[in-house]
């Protein structure tokens, strides 16, 4: 067992190497300079040359991508050339809104859509079915932002329920930061949920079929035993790997449901940067969504072993 | 008389497809009495496994119908609340299914899967059913039982797991047994054990036992009584040894001369066809005499110490652990005309032989020559004249077949593929095929889905065929296949050595089959050849232990001879899994007959 997580770390290195190399090459290889932008109108030779010394951009390239990955792996995301603060600042203080809101949407997803799932794949064909699959099928064909905007309208304009916008740090006032959040989570959550439901739906039916469930009716055991015990644990590999696909999926949601509603987190920190040229904001921006993901990877695939014990073996 | 266990009054059991109800098992009545085992059997669609799952009311809701009178000592199940269903599924009856490799839920312990049945039916605590669930894993010989308590079910061999279900089947003391063909998906030997388990905890049990079977000598092995089924109706229904020694139906005759029946062939020198049967006097052709096709210039293949190993990589850096000897150093040949056997069970190397000869798969050394031309050590582009010279059909025709492709366009195929034909001639070319193979030329543009499991394999020989081989490579061929179709592909591959003079590989684990069909067997263990010899010789006088071993563990169809009353051995499969520091001993052939070589065996067998 520790072998396959010593061994699934490994693998995980030369990932995160590529990807820093992606990550500084598309940098380089953007248009636009922001030297020139730092610069100011009047474009002085003399501070260009001043800033490109600053920033070892004269340097060649290869030593300019050693230099930075060293300072990348001290912790140091350079200094964002916009607002002059260390990048690695920005995202901490951003990134934790932004994880609270995914992982509130996350949970809104499951919630919904696996159970959700789980039942229409039960009552395969009946009404209850139909229904499920047309309020997924909305929930996936609704955008997010005409969602979020409705939800405004109505939540908190008609009815004064919500706040429309606005974030409060779950440290300060906990209650008023779940306010917050819950209307965005909620626009987040429910197009994953519908993405969610189908996949549960097919891959519980496939378990469904299967000769081990029929064995456990076999052995007189309950629907529910049958259901929960027998078929969910393996339908959910399929899940699994869906969720961590998602969580890309999720990400960029949170962009423009953080735009919506106004709230000051990673999306709204990638937009500005992006907007302004803020090349060393948008590379520790970048880099820490794909540590992310390579991190959520790695976690499915030692999920994977949990619920698949053919897995353990196999390694 | 004493009351039956379970009394089954013209059970109708229907479908519901496109707004109509298409009855799948049609009035059947039949007892079954305290103590005693009845065999229900029949070929595929014959309903046999829809009665069982209808007794069980495991059938889908919804879109099926069960009609007529189910009676487990005199309660009518079919008027059971589904709650009450449920304390008598695995409790009064309990069920064993076809496959043990799909069976067991994957990601739960054995153990644990027992327990739940034990814990849900008779009230235990978790320690209680654990204690008992070891005395049961005990009970069907599975060894070192508490170690294996907490295994999940792939780490055990489908033998293992079938004495699981079993184990699973027996924690609550059934009345009733429903086996559905829990033989058929393991080896000959292991299923000689399974059979011999099931009896001997009948008669510990004194439970009753329903068995749902397509094997003729399964059922004279086991059953009291005997049911015969087709098409959803009951056709025959008495005593076991009355039906195989007298039987009324047409339907009962022909799947009796279909059977093949091992030691039928003694005194007999050649392959010899399977006698048809006419459906409506029911009387049974004798088969022509079988021709000597055998020509005795060169063989058309040779293989010389062929070996194949595959490699085992495990660790942080996969490096190498271990090897599979899959093939170890065997050496044969066939003779245009002529049908060598490869028989062994699972594991054994057969097909990987097989494989080899067609260069599926690259063998790690060895030779092989076809007509004198060595075929491993030539390139790819003078390969593929080779190629054309050998062909291969496969076990599965339902998956050998492209669901896309046109049946005629798959005939022709390798003929285009080889441009031995134009496109116009190779239409020609098929439509001969379809005829030579006993089909109509008119089928061409019809797709696989539309034929059935016998018509496939006919329309895969057919397009082995395509390209005139000289070779045919039939790995578990007819294995696949429902008895009487078998019967009939057999035949026809018969029919088609005479007259094209083919020589065939034919690999397969059905000792029965092997001795109608082949002029030399050669028996694979551990991907040795063990033996080889004619086939006259090879069964008439079996000499390595291994050999004895498989042919003892066939059942014969036919109540009076019932084999397994001699104590089996409980073996496993051995795996050719060897260590890489591995010494192959070297263990020399003796000569035992004109035709026939035994390998010398070691102290294990002693």
């Amino acid at each position: 067992m520790i072998e396959i997580v010593f061994r699934r770390c490994i693998v995980v290195l030369p990932t995160l190497l590529l990807v820093s190399m992606l990550v500084f090459g598309m940098q380089k290889l953007l248009p636009g300079d922001p030297i020139l932008t730092m610069a100011g109108e009047d474009r002085d030779p003399e501070t260009i040359a001043y800033l490109q010394e600053k920033y070892h951009l004269n340097d060649p390239i290869p030593v300019q991508y050693v230099a930075w990955l060293g300072q990348i792996v001290r912790g140091d995301l350079g200094i964002s050339l916009r607002t002059e603060q260390p990048v690695l600042g920005l995202i901490v203080q951003k990134l934790p809104v932004t994880i609270q809101l995914a992982a509130f949407a996350m949970v809104i997803a499951f919630v919904i859509g696996v159970p959700a799932g789980i039942i229409s794949a039960i009552r395969k064909g009946t009404a209850t079915d139909y229904a499920i699959n047309v309020v997924a099928l909305s929930g996936l064909s609704i955008p997010n932002f005409w969602l979020g905007l409705m939800l405004i309208l109505l939540v908190s304009v008609q009815w004064q329920l919500l706040p429309a916008s606005g974030y409060t740090s779950p440290l300060e006032d906990i209650s008023q930061n779940l306010r917050t959040m819950l209307m965005p989570a909620f626009v987040l959550g429910t197009g994953l949920a519908g993405v969610l439901m189908r996949h549960t739906r097919s891959a519980m039916l496939g378990v469904l079929r299967s000769d081990y469930v029929r064995t456990a009716r076999a052995k007189g055991l309950n629907e529910k035993t049958v259901i929960l015990r027998h078929a969910l644990k393996n339908a959910l590999v399929p899940i699994i790997t869906l969720s961590t696909l998602l969580f890309g999926e999720l990400l960029a949601g949170a962009v423009l449901t953080e735009q919506i509603f106004t709230i000051p987190g990673f999306g709204k920190l990638i937009v500005d940067a992006v907007f302004t040229r803020d090349y060393a904001v948008v590379q520790g921006v970048v880099l820490c969504t794909a540590v992310g993901f390579i991190l959520m990877n790695l976690v499915a695939d030692l999920l994977y072993i949990v619920v698949n014990p053919r897995l353990r073996d196999a390694a | 008389m004493t009351p039956p266990i379970l009394s089954v009054t013209r059970l109708r059991t229907s479908f519901h497809n496109d707004g109509i109800w298409t009855p799948v098992v049609r009035d059947i009545s039949f007892d079954v009495a305290p103590k005693t085992t009845v065999a229900i059997v029949g070929e595929s669609g014959s309903g046999k496994s829809m009665t069982a799952l209808s007794i069980m009311r495991l059938l889908p809701g919804g879109n099926s119908k069960v009609e007529g009178r189910i009676a487990l000592a005199g309660r009518s199940l079919l008027d059971l609340p589904e709650k009450e269903m449920r304390s008598v599924r695995g409790n009064e009856i309990a069920m064993i299914f076809q496959e043990p490799m799909t069976s067991l839920n994957p990601s739960l312990t054995i153990g644990f899967q027992i327990v739940e049945a034990l814990i849900c039916h008779r009230n235990m605590s978790r320690a209680e059913a654990e204690a008992e669930v070891i005395r049961l894993l005990e009970r069907v010989r599975i060894p070192s039982a508490k170690a294996r308590f907490n295994d999940y079910p792939h780490r055990l061999s489908g033998g293992m797991r079938q004495r699981v279900m079993i184990a699973m089947a027996l924690a609550c003391k059934p009345k009733l047994l429903i086996a559905d063909e829990p033989t058929t998906a393991l080896d000959v030997t292991i299923q000689a054990q399974i059979l011999e388990l099931i009896r001997d905890l009948q008669e510990e049990e004194g439970m009753a036992v329903l068995f749902i079977t397509h094997d003729m000598g399964v059922v004279a092995e086991i059953a009291d009584r005997t049911i015969v089924m087709l098409r959803g109706d009951l056709v025959e229904s008495g005593d076991t040894a009355d039906i195989f020694n007298n039987p009324q139906h047409v339907y009962t005759r022909s799947l009796l001369s279909a059977v093949p029946k091992l030691g039928s062939m003694t005194g007999k020198a050649r392959p010899l066809r399977f006698p048809v049967v006419d459906q409506k006097t029911g009387i049974a052709a004798e088969p022509p005499a079988g021709f000597d096709t055998i020509s005795i210039a060169r063989p058309i293949l040779e293989v010389k110490n062929l070996t194949k190993y595959f490699d085992i990589r495990k660790g942080v850096l996969r490096g190498l652990a271990g090897r599979v000897h899959a093939v170890e150093n065997i050496s044969f040949s066939i003779h245009r005309g002529e049908t060598l056997a490869l028989v062994g069970e699972s594991g054994c190397g057969k097909s990987t032989t097989g494989r080899s000869i067609v260069r599926l798969t690259e063998p790690t050394s060895g030779s092989i020559q076809l007509a004198g031309e060595d075929i491993l050590n030539t390139g790819k582009s003078s390969f593929r004249d080779t190629r054309k010279r050998m062909q291969m059909i496969f076990q599965d025709p339902y998956a050998s077949l492209n669901p896309r492709m046109r049946i005629g366009e798959s005939i022709a195929e390798p003929m285009i593929a080889h441009a031995t034909e134009t496109p116009k001639r190779a239409r020609e070319r098929v439509g001969e095929l379809l005829k030579s193979v006993g089909l109509s030329a008119e089928i061409y543009d019809r797709y696989p889905h539309e034929f059935s499991g016998g018509q496939r394999q006919r329309i895969c020989i057919a397009r082995a065929l395509s390209l005139g081989p000289e070779l045919i490579v039939a790995d578990e061929a007819v294995s696949a296949l429902d008895v009487s179709i078998k019967a009939q592909v057999i035949n026809l591959m018969l029919d088609l050595q005479e007259r094209l003079k083919l020589a065939f590989l034919f690999i397969s684990h059905d000792m029965a089959v092997v001795e109608r069909i082949s002029h030399r067997v050669a028996v694979m263990y551990l991907g040795e050849i063990v033996e080889i010899g004619s086939r006259a010789s090879v069964f008439g006088n079996p000499q390595h232990p291994y050999t004895k071993r498989l042919l003892s563990a066939v059942p014969i169809p036919d109540p009076g001879l019932r084999v397994s009353k001699k104590r089996l051995v409980n073996d496993e499969l051995k795996s050719p899994i060897r260590a890489l520091d591995y010494q192959v001993p070297v263990r020399p052939f003796k000569q035992v007959g004109p035709n026939h070589m035994v390998q010398e065996w070691g102290a294990e067998w002693a």
